[in-house]
C-alpha cells in the first residue's frame, strides 16, 4: 500500500495524466458534446477538413443503404488498394485494409489473409448495421484510397502504415507519437494489437523513446532498424494540419491521427475527441504538465503559428531524458 | 474535483445519514429486523392405541416463567377431544374420547426462550406449607433411606455451612462421584445411590433426596433441550432453594445457578409426563423447530412508531412488492461496487452494467455453478456466431437466430439444472437474456478485432467484477438494512458523485505507468 501511494506521489511529480483527470479536467471541461460527432463520424470530419483545405485521404465511394453494397464494391474492384472502414467505427474495429490481389483475383489484406468479394461485400453490410459502431447504431461504409508509406518510415513499417498521434490541446500541440505497424500487430498501427510507439519531440521531429507493448524499445523487432533518434518527414506540416483540423473540430481537447503520404505528403486520417494516455508511455513523459501549461497561458487569441511555436517551446522546457541520449549518439 | 460535485455529494451522504440517525436514535427502528433467538415451535404427539372404550390422556402443560414465555398453543386430533383444567400445580391438558384402533393426537405451542445465564428471580421466602412439601421425603426422593443416610454421613458436611455451601456440595457429589449412564440409564434415587450409576433421571433424584436430608427445599423439573438440527432431549434438572430463590442446577454437570440456552421447562415434581386411561398402548414423541418472525411480526419491530414515517415505511407495502424492491434497492449498491472497479480501480468490462446483470442473474443458481452454465453458454454462443457469420445473413435476423439459439440452449440447461435441483437459475436469465445476445457480438468482435488475449482479459475482469458484486446482491442484511432504510441510496448517490469526480490515478494506471515514475535509464533502452 505505501508503494503504492509512493508510486502515486512520482506519477503526480512527473505530470503523468490518468484517465479519471483527463476525463474530470480536461475531456468534461473543454470537449462539448455537440461537437462530439465532428470527430466520432469519419464522414463529417473529412467533411471539416476539405471544407477548410486540409488534406485528407481521398475517399473514393461510400454506401449507407444495402442496395448501394453492389456499387460500393464495384468501386473496391476498381481501386487497386484501399482501406473499407465503418464512419463510426470506434478504436479501429471493422476497418479492412486491401494491399492487392492474388493471382486468383481474391483482395489480400495487409498482413497477409484474403477475402473474396463476397467476403468484402459482407463485411460491408456488417459495418452498415452497426456492429462496430460507438453507439451500435446503423453506420456509413466507407472506402478510401489507401496511402502509401513514406520511403523514409518504409524501414521501421512492417506490412501497413505508420500514423502519427498529435495532441492538441486547446490549439496548441502538446505531444506527438508515430506508431509502427509490425508483424504482431499484423500491419496494423494499434499500440494494444502490439504496434511500436515511439515518442517524437515536438522541437526537433526526432523520435526520443519508444515502447512495444508497454516495455521500451530500441529497435524495429522485424526489420533490426533503430526506432530512435529517426526524423519523421514534414513533421512541421504534420503539426500544422493537426492543429488546424482540431480547430476545426472546436474540441479543447483532441487527438488528430496524421499519415505520411508518400505522394500526398501529412494528411489527416481521423480526430479522437477521448484520445488514448499510452502517448506518455511513448514518450516517457506526462502529459498533464504540459496541459497546465498551455491552460495557464490561455487566454489572448494567438495565431496559428504562435500556438505552434508554443507547443515546441513547452516541449523544449519539459525534454525527456533521450533527447540527451539522442544528440549524444548523433 | 470540482467544487459543485464535492458539496453535492457530501450533501447527499449527510443528508441521508442524518434521516438514518434519527430514525434510529429518535424513533427506534432497529438497522436490522433482528432475529429473536430462542424462538421455538414445539410439539408433543402421541399415538393411541385402544379397543373401544372411553379412554384419555392427560399431562402438565408448561407454563411462562421468568426465563420462557409460552404462547400460541394448539392441538389436533383424530376423533378425539381436547380439555384443559386446572392443578394444583398449573394446568393440565389432555384427549379423551373412545378409542379405536389407533388414533393420533398432537399437542404444540410456540415458545421464546430466554438467553442463557439468566438469574432466577427472588422469592424472598416460601410458604410454610410448600416449604414442607420440598422437604419431605417420598416414594422418588426417599430422603430417610439408608442409602441416603449413609452418603451423608460420608460426606459429613459441617452442620453450619451456609445452604448454597452445602448444595454446591451435593451438587458436586452427584455429578462427579456418580457416573452417568447412557439415557436409558437408571432412573431411581436410591439404586443410582448404591450402584454409584445412573442416568440423569436417577441422578437427579438423588440429589433431590439428599438435598432434602440436608434441610434444603428441592424438587425435581423436567426439562426439554432444544438445539437445531437434533432432537429436543428430555433434560431432567434439580431446582433447590438457597438464598431466596430457586437454583437450578444440572445432576450431571451441564449447568448449574441459571438454565442454559435453549432449555424449555415443561414441568416439576415427581410424576410421570403423561397419564392414560383405558388404553392398550400408546407411544410419545417430541417434536422442535426454530422460529422466524413471521412478516407481520417483523413489520410490527421495523415501522416507526411516528404516523408520518410509518406511511413511508416499505414495511406497510405488500409481500410480493417487498420482496422485489428490496432486490431492486440493492442495485444502486452492486452499481457502486462497479464503480470502483472500473474508475477507482480501473478495470475494463464487456458492456457497462454487464457484470452487475451477471450478479443478478446468478443470484438463483450460486455463483460458481451459475458461472460455470453461463460461461458454458456463452462459448456455445460465441461458437455457433462463428459458424453463423459463414451465411453471412443481415444484422437483425442473425441477432436474432443468435437469441434464439440462446434461447435453446438454456431451455436444454433447464431440463440439466432441473436434475441438479436449480430452480431459480433461469428466472434470473430470462431478464438480461437480449444482453448476453449483444454480448456475445461484442465478444466476437473482440475476440475477431483485438484478439483471444484480449477477449480473454476483459471476460476475466467482467467476471471478477460480477463475483464483487454477487455477495452485495445477495446479502441478506443488506438487504433487510436499505429495505428499512431506503434514503441510504442518496448516499449511495453521494459516494457515486464524489467517485465521479475523483480525478487521480486509477489502481491499474500506477502499474500501467509504473516506468514512467522513474526518469528512464540509458540502460533500459538495450534490446
Amino acid at each position: 500500500m505505501r508503494r503504492l501511494i509512493e508510486t502515486a506521489k512520482k506519477l503526480r511529480a512527473q505530470g503523468v495524466l490518468g484517465m479519471n483527470q483527463r476525463n474530470v479536467d480536461f475531456i468534461m471541461r473543454y470537449n462539448r458534446r455537440k461537437f462530439y460527432p465532428r470527430v466520432d463520424d469519419k464522414m463529417l470530419t473529412k467533411k471539416l477538413c476539405v471544407d477548410a483545405g486540409i488534406p485528407t485521404s481521398r475517399l473514393v465511394a461510400t454506401a449507407s443503404h444495402l442496395f448501394e453494397l453492389p456499387r460500393l464494391v464495384e468501386r473496391m474492384h476498381e481501386t487497386p488498394r484501399f482501406a473499407l472502414k465503418p464512419a463510426r467505427g470506434a478504436m479501429g474495429n471493422g476497418i479492412v485494409v486491401i494491399k492487392g490481389r492474388d493471382d486468383q483475383g481474391r483482395f489480400v489484406r495487409a498482413g497477409g489473409s484474403t477475402m473474396t468479394g463476397g467476403d468484402i461485400r459482407y463485411h460491408a453490410a456488417t459495418i452498415l448495421s452497426g456492429l462496430y459502431s460507438l453507439a451500435g447504431n446503423a453506420d456509413v461504409a466507407m472506402v478510401e484510397e489507401m496511402l502509401t508509406v513514406h520511403p523514409t518510415l518504409r524501414a521501421i513499417s512492417t506490412d501497413g502504415v505508420p500514423d502519427i498521434r498529435v495532441i492538441v490541446f486547446l490549439g496548441v500541440p502538446v505531444m506527438s507519437m508515430i506508431r509502427l505497424p509490425t508483424t504482431e500487430s499484423r500491419g496494423r498501427a494499434n499500440l494494444h494489437q502490439g504496434a511500436i510507439g515511439a515518442g517524437i519531440d515536438l522541437a526537433t521531429g526526432l523520435t526520443v523513446h519508444a515502447v512495444m507493448r508497454n516495455q521500451p524499445r530500441t529497435h524495429h523487432p522485424d526489420s533490426g532498424e533503430s526506432v530512435i533518434g529517426r526524423e519523421i518527414p514534414d513533421f512541421a506540416r504534420v503539426l500544422e494540419i493537426a492543429t488546424r483540423a482540431a480547430d476545426e473540430t472546436e474540441l479543447g481537447y483532441v487527438g488528430a491521427d496524421v499519415v505520411i503520404d508518400a505522394e500526398l505528403g501529412p494528411v489527416i486520417l481521423e480526430l479522437n475527441a477521448r484520445p488514448g494516455l499510452a502517448v506518455q508511455i511513448a514518450n516517457h513523459a506526462g502529459l498533464a504538465t504540459r496541459l497546465r501549461r498551455v491552460e495557464a497561458l490561455r487566454g489572448g487569441v494567438r495565431s496559428l503559428d504562435e500556438r505552434l511555436a508554443l507547443g515546441r517551446d513547452i516541449a523544449r522546457e519539459h525534454p525527456t531524458f533521450s533527447r540527451a541520449l539522442v544528440e549524444a549518439s548523433t | 474535483m470540482t467544487r459543485p460535485a464535492l458539496l453535492a455529494g457530501s450533501v447527499c451522504i449527510v443528508v441521508s445519514a442524518l434521516i438514518v440517525a434519527f430514525k434510529v436514535v429518535v424513533l427506534q427502528v432497529p438497522l436490522v429486523p433482528s432475529d429473536p433467538g430462542g424462538l421455538w415451535h414445539v410439539e408433543l404427539s402421541a399415538t393411541l392405541r385402544g379397543h373401544g372404550e372411553n379412554a384419555s390422556i392427560r399431562f402438565i402443560l408448561p407454563a411462562s416463567d421468568h426465563a420462557q414465555l409460552v404462547y400460541d398453543e394448539h392441538s389436533a386430533a383424530d376423533r378425539l377431544a381436547w380439555f384443559t383444567r386446572r392443578h394444583e400445580t398449573g394446568r393440565i391438558g389432555g384427549f379423551q374420547g373412545v378409542v379405536d384402533g389407533t388414533h393420533r393426537v398432537v399437542y404444540g405451542f410456540r415458545v421464546k426462550v430466554g438467553d442463557a445465564g439468566q438469574k432466577p428471580p427472588v422469592v424472598k421466602t416460601l410458604a410454610d406449607d410448600e416449604r414442607r412439601l420440598l422437604l419431605a421425603p417420598t416414594a422418588a426422593f426417599p430422603s430417610e433411606a439408608r442409602e441416603v443416610r449413609e452418603v451423608m454421613e460420608a460426606l459429613a458436611l459441617p452442620e453450619d455451612d451456609a445452604p448454597d455451601v452445602r448444595i454446591r456440595a451435593l451438587h458436586a457429589f452427584v455429578t462427579h462421584e456418580i457416573s452417568t449412564t447412557e439415557e436409558n440409564g437408571g432412573s431411581d434415587a436410591l439404586i443410582t445411590l448404591s450402584q454409584r450409576e445412573g442416568g440423569a433421571m436417577g441422578k437427579a433424584k438423588a440429589l433431590v433426596a439428599l438435598a432434602r436430608a440436608a434441610g434444603i427445599p428441592s424438587r425435581l423439573v423436567h426439562g426439554l433441550m432444544l438445539e437445531e438440527g437434533k432432537a429436543p432431549a428430555p433434560t431432567p434438572f434439580v431446582e433447590s432453594f438457597v438464598d431466596g430463590h430457586f437454583l437450578p442446577m444440572s445432576p450431571i454437570g451441564a449447568f448449574f445457578g441459571a438454565r442454559p440456552a435453549g432449555l424449555v421447562v415443561l414441568y416439576e415434581g415427581e410424576d410421570a409426563l403423561v397419564a392414560t386411561s383405558g388404553l392398550d398402548a400408546y407411544d410419545l414423541r417430541f417434536r422442535a423447530e426454530r422460529q422466524r418472525l413471521n412478516q407481520a411480526e417483523v413489520a410490527a419491530m421495523m415501522v416507526p412508531a411516528s404516523s408520518f414515517w410509518s406511511a413511508l415505511s416499505l414495511y406497510r407495502l405488500p409481500l410480493a412488492a417487498q420482496h422485489s424492491l428490496k432486490l431492486l434497492l440493492l442495485f444502486p449498491l452492486g452499481a457502486l461496487v462497479l464503480s470502483i472497479m472500473r474508475n477507482l480501480v480501473g478495470l475494463t468490462t464487456f458492456g457497462t452494467f454487464l457484470p452487475l446483470l451477471l450478479a443478478f442473474a446468478l443470484r438463483g443458481s450460486g455463483f460458481l455453478r451459475g458461472l460455470t452454465l453461463i460461461g458454458g453458454v456463452i462459448f456455445i454462443a460465441v461458437m455457433s456466431r462463428i459458424v453463423l457469420e459463414r451465411l453471412r445473413l443481415l444484422i437483425v435476423p442473425r441477432l436474432s437466430v443468435l437469441l434464439s439459439i440462446l434461447v435453446l440452449l438454456i431451455t436444454a440447461l433447464a431440463i440439466v439444472g432441473g436434475t441438479f435441483g436449480i430452480r431459480d437459475f433461469f428466472a434470473g436469465l430470462l431478464f438480461p437474456i437480449v444482453i448476453m445476445t449483444m454480448l456475445v457480438e461484442r465478444a466476437s468482435v473482440t475476440l475477431v478485432e483485438e484478439g483471444t488475449r484480449e477477449a480473454l482479459r476483459v471476460t476475466a475482469y467482467t467476471v471478477v467484477i460480477a463475483a464483487l458484486i454477487y455477495p452485495v446482491l445477495t446479502s441478506e442484511v443488506l438487504g433487510d438494512v436499505v429495505f428499512g432504510f431506503p434514503e441510504l441510496i442518496v448516499a449511495v448517490i453521494g459516494v457515486l458523485i464524489l467517485i465521479g469526480g475523483y480525478s487521480g490515478y486509477r489502481l491499474m494506471e500506477l502499474t500501467r505507468f509504473a516506468s514512467l515514475a522513474e526518469p528512464a535509464s540509458s540502460s533500459e533502452h538495450a534490446r
